[in-house]
């Protein structure tokens, strides 16, 4: 039986932080591999250190020493030109404080990812995925408008939009109600299974795990099964 | 930042203007003493006659030069030809006509009499001292010499190094910068300087006016690009959290230092029209004090400096914040 490839693989990833006088170990010699139609669910206490591994691997924040490879590639070797191309285009970061631009309107928040990617006709992808995550008539509110779970469900929808082959979801539903809070996680499930993408969730509700391939719990910066 | 930009570029251009006036009506005074615009140095026998062919050459004038004591003075002792650009008036005696006499400048008050002996020690090591008599004492009018003269066959009766040299007369239309690049052009093995540069090596010192307006400038141009740097920073510091989101959905970098670019450079274009506007009126002014401002010549050559520096210091400022690590701009709520 042949051996599938991981699409993400990071090894011995260390990344610390200063707080005042502290240094914080916030990941120690964290491994990592993540393969294509597989929902992987990291779960741990407040501060252990998810967020902070989610940035590492989608190229938002570079580790002290480690590596993370997308294929056979080093992405911290790569130019900033074709990281920025990773993450416009095969990686899709859905934020736990949505990180969306307060002065755009909600289909030009999702508009802005799908032009950065150079998707034709953005206008119009904007607006599906929009109607997806059922904000099909608020395109031309302001996100700063919004509700904390409709902003983020504009935040699922630009980090959708370009079908990524890899997703990262920093509490997804944290400001879900029920309802909604299914209605993403049956999008990331669809993308997985369906489109082969892969996607690493952080949280700390235990219910999303019965969803996940794979969970993984994460404490005070080590990863374990 | 424009008005700013306005204020600044303004008063730096103005303020160049008037050292450069100072300077160029110190040149023109002292350059009245002397009939001549150019000097070339070197090996420069050979060049006499296509030195005269340049444009704007109207008189070429080879002399002789010596370093020699002079009573207890350095001084460079001249001999001239027969159709010297010089004129040889004396309050006193007459012009140096034997081998053994000199004319000494009334301006020395070396308390010789002309009759009188003086000794002419040159600075050649083992060389001997002549004896000269004084035929004359030379006038300060324009176009007397102010150096102790001799003939030529003075001259060569010395023991030392003499060097020759040619003094360039221009017909007044030329530029002299330009026409010093033109003979300098002919050999490496001249030198040549103007009436600017010979005024800048006999100056005493810059007048105490001079020297605060120059520092004045350099005050103007850091506090500037300070308050450039400042302003850029807060804009940037504004739009921390936007390029941090731009740049987590793939933007990349350089796309993100057009922005501040652009807007700088646009701040600097409306901030030195307004500049130049207010210049042409200020110029209506100060032709009365300064005689004829060229308006144009003068902000091209004093701007430039300040706004190639002031789009340094914004190109530098950009870089440096969308450099920034992405967690990092995310995390910058100052102005979210």
């Amino acid at each position: 039986m042949a051996q599938r490839e991981p699409v993400l693989t990071a090894r011995q990833i260390y990344r610390s932080y200063r707080l005042g006088e502290r240094n914080i170990q916030a990941l120690q010699g964290v491994d990592i591999e993540l393969y294509s139609g597989e929902l992987v669910v990291v779960l741990g206490p407040s501060g252990s250190g998810k967020s902070t591994l989610l940035h590492v691997l989608s190229g938002l924040e570079a580790p002290e020493s480690g590596e993370v490879f997308l294929g056979a590639e080093n992405i911290y070797e790569l130019s900033d030109r074709s990281l920025s191309h990773l993450r416009s285009q095969v990686f899709g970061f859905i934020f736990q404080s949505y990180n969306l631009i307060p002065s755009f309107t909600v289909q030009e928040n999702v508009e802005m990812q799908l032009r950065i990617a150079g998707v034709a006709d953005p206008v119009q992808r904007a607006r599906e995925m929009l109607h997806m995550v059922g904000l099909g008539e608020r395109l031309d509110h302001r996100s700063g408008q919004l509700s904390g779970g409709e902003q983020q469900r504009v935040g699922v929808a630009r980090a959708l939009s370009c079908n990524p082959k890899v997703i990262f979801a920093d509490e997804p539903t944290g400001n879900l109600d029920s309802q909604s809070g299914a209605e993403v996680m049956r999008l990331l499930s669809s993308l997985v299974r369906e489109q082969g993408a892969v996607c690493l969730m952080v949280t700390h509700n235990p219910a999303w795990a019965e969803l996940a391939d794979r969970v993984l719990y994460l404490r005070d910066g080590r990863l374990g099964a | 930042m424009i008005l700013a930009i306005f204020a600044a570029l303004t008063t730096y251009v103005v303020f160049g203007a008037v050292l450069d006036n100072a300077a160029t009506q110190a040149v023109q005074l002292w350059r009245s003493s002397t009939p001549y615009d150019i000097v070339v140095d070197g090996n420069v026998e050979r060049f006499s006659e296509s030195v005269l062919k340049r444009r704007g050459v109207v008189t070429v004038d080879a002399v002789q030069i010596c370093d020699v004591i002079l009573g207890s003075y350095n001084v460079t002792l001249l001999a001239l030809g027969e159709d010297s650009l010089f004129v040889l008036d004396c309050e006193e005696g007459k012009p140096p006509v034997g081998a053994n006499e000199i004319a000494i400048p009334a301006a020395w008050n070396l308390d010789v009499l002309v009759g009188n002996s003086i000794s002419v020690l040159p600075l050649t090591p083992g060389a001997e001292a002549s004896v000269f008599t004084v035929s004359g004492i030379l006038s300060g009018k324009q176009g007397v010499p102010q150096q102790p003269v001799v003939n030529m066959e003075a001259m060569r009766s010395f023991d030392s190094e003499i060097r020759n040299r040619l003094l360039v007369a221009l017909d007044g239309k030329v530029d002299i910068d330009a026409a010093a690049k033109s003979i300098a052009a002919l050999s490496r093995q001249i030198q040549v300087s103007t009436a600017a540069d010979q005024y800048a090596g006999v100056q005493q010192g810059t007048s105490i006016v001079e020297m605060l307006l120059g520092s004045m400038r350099l005050l103007i141009l850091v506090i500037a690009a300070s308050s450039m740097g400042v302003l850029v920073y807060l804009t940037q510091r504004e739009q921390a959290y936007q390029c941090g989101v731009l740049r987590a959905m793939g933007l990349r970098r350089t796309w993100l230092l057009a922005v501040p670019l652009a807007q700088g450079l646009i701040m600097f274009l409306v901030g030195s029209a307004l500049s130049y506007v207010a210049l042409i009126v200020w110029a209506r002014g100060a032709n009365r004090l300064l005689g004829t401002v060229d308006v144009t010549s003068l902000f091209v050559s004093q701007a430039r400096t300040f706004i190639l520096f002031g789009l340094a210091v914004i190109a530098f400022s950009a870089w440096s914040f969308v450099s920034r690590p992405i967690t990092g701009l995310l995390r910058d709520v100052w102005g979210k």
